[in-house]
């Protein structure tokens, strides 16, 4: 595996900790060598050490050194521009040496972790180098996985994907959406598929609305001079919440096959409706996050981060409500909310039922009558909670809403698998089920394009301001409540 | 029920960082499945938040939230104010601590968690969105206020935004009448999408059950429509006291009989009003007496004469753990004795929550007595 940017944030936190864990778990073989690439001047042992450390740090342990050193033989850094094609012909001898001293196998997989404006780049090099060629010259199958984000807006992800496709052919390609190696956001998939009982009443008929959460408690902290350029909508709504969205949606695949569950996934994107740029302003609430208090403490404003303009237009939240135009969905709004600096973090899936069609407990009138919730809780605590209407015990009739939860931390114990570990090994396996395919890119895309044209012109009014550790400004509150509902109480 | 303590520090607040809080509780709950020599079960079937004057006021508490989460388990935020100078930096502090106790069927410990919350009076106005953020999601949220000022006002409508059910106890403001007032305007005028509750409401409780049982039977059912005369006797804490209790039994039985009033006087301890019902006078008639040592100050009895010289009276005995409702209708004489509810605060809540919706009756009684209040001021 070659992680190009391989000293960079992602690499630190997600990659090299997942592979030592798939490693320690003997998730993967022993020839499996990672060649770390990045600007950096370094050493092979260097480059170790300083995955050690990181390794460590994630674990809050000191790594076992016996472990430690088997995974860090397979691991070699070449410092490396990635703009200099004659780079990459340097890489193709490391990795052609690597391959006979370790018995790799002659399989690669190339980790795009760098910045997003270097893919089209590297891919062209890579193509121009011959290393997209599969099962030539010793070589096995390739493999390239592509970070969000995947284009800024519909043109440019039309020609990265047109620079993607000159050099890979579909099937070789994994567009990574770390949210889809979810255990939670996997189980949606079995939760309405293998249960006979969710599936009759998962339309129309019986559900009322769906609301996507994705909170964090944090603002952007280093990451602002990133954030600048993606905010909310490209950061979030366009890849995560959108997957989520037609997880829910989707219709049921004939099997569990990756084209048959992608295929799903991109119909329930092409079924939602298109937005002109009047309902951009109608269907959709964003803002930034001013000067507040979390966790008892004091948190400032969006833009005094560091790395963000004084004059800071981009948006820290959005809320967006999406139709469905099918059969099963229509007239069924599905509401998302993202953002940062908001009350707490939590990312979850709500499913709110209609309402009872006749109330038969008049005598009790001061009882609110809470519609069934299912709600799918990505993080954290991972699970399921049902929310159901009760009697109190006692002589009156009164009642009460209670959740009947699922928790995965308590019913399987307390490590629940990375999402990156699993990812990272669906690509070994070649199983692209859980990666975006080029049409679901673009379709998100296209939907998007209305809020980055109208948000990125909408230089008329100043943007909206929520309190830091708030939920969020009052008007997308009021984008539920002028349909006479609320966002969940999170 | 009764309770039953973990081992280890379970029941002793352990300082932690704010932020850190739900992170801290997470391990705090996974050493207590590893420490219990029983199997625990931490439950929460609501938000209780209970907002306290003082950090005085708040050590009292853990106490009656733990009694409350037996019957009602919940996620207990105890919340206070302290001087900037009191309190240490940084602005905000927290605690963690748990309750368990052992339910009546015997089965697992039941345990409920309690966050204690002391902000700096500069950090004041952050403590709604720290509440926010530790709210257990998607339960009901009530409130509880005991010694509400109406300089917290600010602070109450923020939560209110998102709590389902605010509590207050206008008793707590007997010696300071003007807010007692502000509390009761408050009641009187609630901020929209949340029910309003005083504990004094609940501490009147049986004396209305008794009162209504009256006239529950055909035989005696038409009696209520013949009152004509109704006496409280009220045993005072000090001569002058306003009788807030007593203002409010006279406000639920004006407000279900539709009575009207027509005048109301007022002399030392002695507070009369008259009322019109269907043609008919009724005349209400306050006195009070200093309390004996032993006596717990209140309403003593409260005698209905009917025009028919029926009489129904339910009245606590000195001594007497009893109270008892009698009826002379007809030479005949029937008594009905019940032992005294409990009225101490973790009671009072614990009934206050089992209904949590607005309390129609309440609100009635409450706009009558508030109303009476003000006559009687004129």
């Amino acid at each position: 595996m070659v992680i190009l940017g391989g000293s960079g944030d992602l690499t630190r936190r997600k990659l090299i900790p997942a592979l030592y864990r798939l490693s320690q778990n003997r998730m993967i073989p022993a020839g499996f060598t990672i060649i770390g690439m990045s600007r950096s001047p370094m050493s092979d042992d260097e480059y170790r050490n300083m995955l050690r450390t990181w390794v460590d740090k994630d674990s809050g342990n000191p790594s076992d050194p016996e472990t430690w050193n088997a995974f860090a033989q397979g691991i070699y850094y070449l410092s490396a521009d990635y703009h200099n094609p004659a780079i990459y012909g340097e890489l193709k001898r490391l990795l052609q040496t690597r391959d006979k001293i370790r018995r790799a196998g002659g399989n690669r997989i190339y980790y795009l972790a760098t910045a997003p404006s270097d893919y089209a780049n590297i891919i062209r090099n890579l193509g121009e180098n011959g290393m997209n060629r599969e099962f030539t010259d010793g070589v096995g199958w390739i493999r390239a996985i592509i970070e969000k984000p995947f284009g800024r807006d519909l043109k440019s992800a039309q020609e990265l994907n047109q620079v993607v496709s000159s050099v890979f052919h579909e099937g070789q390609v994994y567009r990574i959406d770390h949210y889809l190696g979810k255990e939670t956001v996997q189980n949606i998939l079995v939760f309405r598929f293998a249960n006979e009982i969710f599936e009759p009443i998962w339309n129309r008929q019986f559900i009322d609305h769906v609301q996507i959460t994705a909170a964090e408690d944090i603002g952007v902290g280093t990451r602002g001079a990133y954030y600048e350029e993606a905010g909310a909508l490209r950061d979030m709504v366009q890849n995560h919440i959108l997957q989520l969205l037609a997880l829910v949606a989707m219709e049921p695949p004939p099997d569990f096959s990756p084209d048959a569950v992608r295929s799903e996934k991109a119909k329930v994107l092409r079924s939602i409706r298109a937005f002109t740029l009047e309902d951009v302003h109608r269907f959709s609430v964003r803002a930034q996050y001013g000067p507040g208090f979390i966790g008892g403490k004091e948190a400032r404003g969006y833009r005094e981060e560091t790395g963000v303009a004084a004059e800071s237009r981009t948006e820290t939240f959005a809320a967006i409500r999406f139709s469905v135009d099918n059969w099963r969905w229509a007239d069924v709004p599905f509401y998302i909310r993202t953002g940062k600096n908001l009350a707490k973090r939590v990312t979850e899936i709500a499913v709110v039922f209609q309402p009872t069609p006749h109330f038969i407990f008049r005598q009790a009138p001061a009882t609110r009558v809470e519609s069934n919730v299912l709600a799918f809780r990505i993080q954290p605590d991972e699970g399921i909670t049902l929310k159901t209407m009760v009697k109190l015990p006692g002589q009156a009739l009164e009642m009460r809403p209670v959740n009947m939860d699922f928790r995965y931390g308590s019913t399987f114990g307390p490590h629940l698998a990375d999402a990156y570990e699993r990812l990272l090994l669906d690509c070994m396996l070649g199983d692209p089920t859980l990666f975006n395919r080029i049409d679901s890119v673009e379709s998100a895309w296209s939907l998007m394009q209305p809020f980055v044209d109208v948000w990125g012109a909408d230089r008329s009014r100043p943007i909206l301001q929520y309190a830091s550790g708030s939920w969020g400004p009052a008007q997308a509150d009021e984008l539920l409540a002028r349909e006479k509902r609320s966002w969940r109480p999170l | 029920m009764s309770n039953s303590w973990l081992t280890g520090n379970f029941g002793i607040p352990m300082e932690i960082d704010v932020a850190a809080i739900e992170k801290e509780l997470a391990s705090f709950w996974k050493s207590a499945g590893e420490t219990a020599q029983k199997a625990v079960i931490r439950a929460c079937s609501c938000n209780f938040i209970a907002f306290a004057q003082n950090r005085n006021e708040a050590q009292g508490l853990p106490a009656v939230l733990a009694q409350v989460s037996e019957w009602h388990p919940s996620r207990s935020i105890i919340a206070y104010v302290e001087p900037d100078e009191a309190l240490e930096p940084p602005d905000m502090h927290a605690w963690i601590s748990a309750h368990c106790s052992i339910p009546l069927s015997r089965g697992p410990q039941v345990c409920c968690e309690t966050i204690t919350l002391a902000a700096r009076t500069r950090a004041r106005m952050n403590l709604p969105d720290t509440l926010l953020s530790l709210l257990v999601p998607d339960l009901p949220v009530y409130l509880y206020w005991r010694s509400f000022r109406t300089a917290d006002k600010d602070v109450m409508e923020r939560l209110a935004r998102f709590s389902h059910l605010l509590i207050v106890d206008s008793h707590q403001s007997r010696e300071d009448p003007l807010n007692r007032l502000h509390i009761l305007e408050l009641l009187v005028d609630q901020p929209s999408g949340i029910a309003m509750r005083d504990l004094n409401w609940s501490r009147i409780t049986a004396w209305r059950d008794l009162i209504a049982q009256f006239f529950d039977s055909p035989a005696t059912s038409r009696y209520v429509r013949e009152i004509s005369e109704v006496e409280i006797i009220r045993n005072l804490s000090a001569p002058g006291s306003i009788p807030t209790r007593t203002l409010l039994l006279t406000g639920w039985l004006a407000s279900s009989l539709g009575w009207k009033r027509v005048s109301a006087e007022r002399s030392g301890d002695r507070w009369d009003s008259c009322w019109m019902s269907e043609g008919r006078e009724i005349r209400v008639r306050f006195t009070g007496t200093i309390s004996e040592p032993g006596q717990v100050p209140g309403i003593g009895a409260i005698t209905l004469r009917t025009q028919s010289k029926a009489e129904f009276s339910v009245f606590v005995e000195q001594g007497s753990q009893c109270i008892s409702a009698v009826a002379f209708v007809d030479g005949s004489r029937v008594i009905h004795s019940v032992p005294e509810e409990p009225l101490d605060e973790a009671s009072l809540l614990v009934r206050e929550l089992s209904q949590t919706g607005e309390d129609a009756v309440f609100k009635a009684a409450l706009a009558e007595a508030y109303e009476l209040e003000k006559a009687f001021q004129k």
